[in-house]
């Protein structure tokens, strides 16, 4: 009734096993991007620089702003400087927003595809 | 100062991180587990676990050291280490999921059909990962140093043994559930002290950070390491042990006044309460501490933050440890889901470094003098709380610093390792991973012991010029541009990344001491970014024969779904 199983041997898992040479190009031409995927692509990557943008235009400009803008280095609140709240504090959830935003609209675009089914 | 507390602290997280990962190794066991088990990890558990690999000494000493010394503008580094997960989430994430791929060797390889690409990815990112890897283990040498007084090497020493034998164990990195403990370790041990180091600075009145010229609160003790000059203000008088303007002294007291003097090797000066702190004589930081872009250590503040906010926003991405972690979401929407997480976790985490260096600058601005200030954290318990209970305290925080040091260098040394291991090493099986194990983390080991005491912050600010000049570009490029070809990504990421990297070297061996030279070599990003992008469109562009043939089938299986891309993607890729 004892039956011993063998011991399951250990692997290493770094990835695909690295033994085949990749084969050299083949002479053809590349094939052009489906234009439904090319279309997501667009859609997708639209989403992505605006994000970008409002990150950019909310935080990025902050240096800019401590620098050329009278009075904004030293500007206080509530007995803080007005540059520790923005960057020690309000920065987190402005980017934690941009990153919800994000991802609402990118799975939106990915909502709207045609299930493989419904393809013409 | 030593502290049997803390050296037990250290003595608990460096065992219980070799029990788990020799735990880790029976769970495990095949690699199907692992498959498995990494491919069902829901976002909220991954998620914890990045942001307990991607803290590392940087974020839990260095921040609050940089903040002490340079001020307000030195938030920027826990800013853009956070932004530059919101730049990944935007670009890079879920496309990289989809691809499948483990490791960015395996991501250049699969989207551009070239071995030579993969081969480059995987010397940049062995290249980034000893770049990174060095100022943790310097790090652990200044906390066991602070903690025990042992030799500064010890602590690299110590943490490079400890990490080398949980990687070859095989353990650790399997296991998400502990990189995903690491994090709310680390959040615990610098929440609880910051609750009783507020308690104590409220019912000292609460004395303000940046007040013209900090003053000790307590008689405090300032030991120099190296020769330094000091500015005094005012008239003080205090004790002194060691040498003062070329005459020697033993524990005698003495009347310092307004000027400049110079300190000798291993002097110790003992100010009473209500002493103004002495200024290093050439880095007056003084009253503009508070004020963003006063720094007058760093001669041109506006280019060297945008350098800092280039380098960190893109270089998230390109961190080996960090791109490692995605592949064990299930699908695209679960890893962004993730990233959405992992900023949630660090905007948290991020709150706090600030408000240690704010305490440093009150309790202890004389690290500032002595040029420590990257144990500031360390030291603030027994300045401020004193007795068992500031020890027990420094202990945790002690403790958090190793944890830290530990899950980032073992996140590190497993991703070098594997890269050694697949492109570099001759392929030998179990044994050649333990042998690039070795191998990953021995190299930056001997650095550390080689190379001068180099900021941690700035180190690790180094690592990311380096990853956003190279790994930056190939994978937004490979992830959203139909014409790129591999001899423009390898052309783009090794003018980019190596630029970058001599940079960093020409930094570390202060070829240029000062000027724009200097500020241009020491914050390369704003350069080295463009220039690989640059680089890597141009080459791509002339040799439009070189793109491959599979371009068109593996773009579409990056960006469709999982579910509507199951039939077409499984095609002819590989």
């Amino acid at each position: 009734m004892t039956t011993t199983r063998p011991r399951p041997r250990r692997e290493v898992v770094t990835g695909e096993p690295r033994t085949r040479p990749t084969r050299p190009a083949p002479p053809v031409p590349p094939v052009p991007l489906d234009p439904e995927a090319a279309g997501l692509i667009r859609r997708q990557l639209s989403v992505a620089l605006r994000a970008a943008g409002a990150l950019v235009l909310l935080i990025g400009t902050l240096p800019l702003v401590m620098a050329f803008v009278p009075g904004a280095a030293t500007a206080r609140i509530g007995g803080l400087g007005l540059a520790w709240l923005l960057l020690g504090v309000a920065a987190y959830p402005v980017m934690w927003l941009i990153g919800r935003w994000y991802i609402r609209q990118v799975e939106r675009n990915e909502a709207r595809l045609p299930m493989p089914g419904e393809r013409p | 100062m030593s502290h049997p507390y803390a050296i037990g602290a250290v003595i608990v997280v460096a065992l219980a991180t070799v029990l788990i990962g020799a735990l880790g190794l029976r769970i495990s066991r095949t690699t199907s587990d692992f498959y498995v088990a990494s491919r069902t990890v829901n976002a909220r558990l991954n998620g914890a676990a990045i942001s307990g690999e991607y803290l590392s000494a940087a974020s839990f000493l260095g921040i609050a050291g940089l903040i002490l010394a340079h001020g307000v503008d030195m938030l920027w580094y826990p800013l853009g280490y956070t932004a530059g997960f919101l730049v990944l989430l935007l670009f890079v994430a879920a496309p990289l999921r989809r691809s499948g791929a483990y490791t960015v060797p395996d991501f250049a390889e699969a989207r551009l059909e070239s071995l030579a690409v993969r081969r480059t990815a995987g010397a940049l990112v062995a290249g980034i990962g000893w770049l990174y890897l060095l100022p943790q283990l310097q790090g652990a040498g200044l906390t066991l140093q602070t903690v025990t007084g042992a030799p500064r090497w010890v602590g690299g020493v110590v943490v490079a043994l400890v990490v080398t034998a949980n990687v070859t164990a095989g353990g650790m990195r399997s296991i998400t559930f502990v990189q995903a403990f690491q994090y709310w370790l680390k959040l615990t041990a610098l929440l609880v002290p910051l609750l009783f180091l507020g308690f104590a600075w409220h019912s000292d009145g609460s004395p303000g950070a940046d007040a013209a010229r900090p003053v000790f609160h307590r008689s405090t003790v300032v030991r120099t390491d190296t020769a330094v000059r000091i500015a005094i203000g005012t008239p003080e008088r205090v004790t002194v042990s060691g040498t003062v303007d070329g005459r020697t002294y033993a524990a005698a007291p003495l009347a310092l006044a307004p000027g400049i003097h110079a300190l000798d090797t291993a002097t110790t000066l003992d100010f009473p309460p209500g002493a103004e702190v002495p200024a290093k004589a050439d880095d007056p930081t003084g009253s503009a501490w508070g004020r963003p872009l006063s720094d007058r250590t760093q001669p041109h503040p506006l280019y060297t933050v945008y350098g800092l906010i280039l380098a960190t926003f893109l270089g998230a991405m390109g961190l080996p440890h960090v791109v490692v972690r995605f592949y064990t979401s299930p699908q695209g929407r679960a890893a962004r889901r993730t990233t959405l997480v992992v900023l949630g976790l660090l905007g948290v985490f991020y709150l706090l470094p600030s408000l240690y260096g704010a305490l440093a600058r009150i309790y202890a601005p004389d690290l500032v003098l002595t040029g420590d200030t990257d144990v500031a954290v360390l030291v603030l318990p027994e300045r401020l709380v004193g007795g068992t209970g500031g020890a027990l305290l420094g202990a945790l925080l002690a403790g958090g610093a190793f944890a830290a040091f530990l899950s980032t260098c073992s996140g590190l040394a497993v991703s070098v390792a594997g890269v050694l291991h697949q492109d570099v090493l001759p392929p030998m099986g179990i044994r050649g991973f333990r042998r690039a194990a070795v191998l990953a983390v021995a190299t930056p080991t001997v650095c550390t012991l080689v190379a001068v005491g180099l900021p941690v912050a700035d180190a690790v600010g180094l690592a990311f010029a380096v990853a956003a000049s190279s790994l930056c570009p190939l994978l937004v490029l490979g992830i959203w541009w139909p014409r790129l070809t591999p001899p423009g990504a390898i052309a783009g990421a090794l003018t980019g990344g190596g630029t970058a990297l001599a940079a960093a070297l020409l930094t570390m061996a202060d070829v240029f001491p000062n000027g724009w030279p200097h500020v241009l070599l020491a914050w390369p990003a704003v350069w080295s970014v463009p220039l690989g992008f640059l680089v890597m469109v141009a080459v791509s562009l002339a040799t439009p024969g070189r793109i491959p043939p599979g371009t068109a089938v593996v773009l579409a299986r990056l960006h469709l779904p999982e579910t509507v891309a199951a039939t077409p993607a499984r095609g002819d890729v590989g």
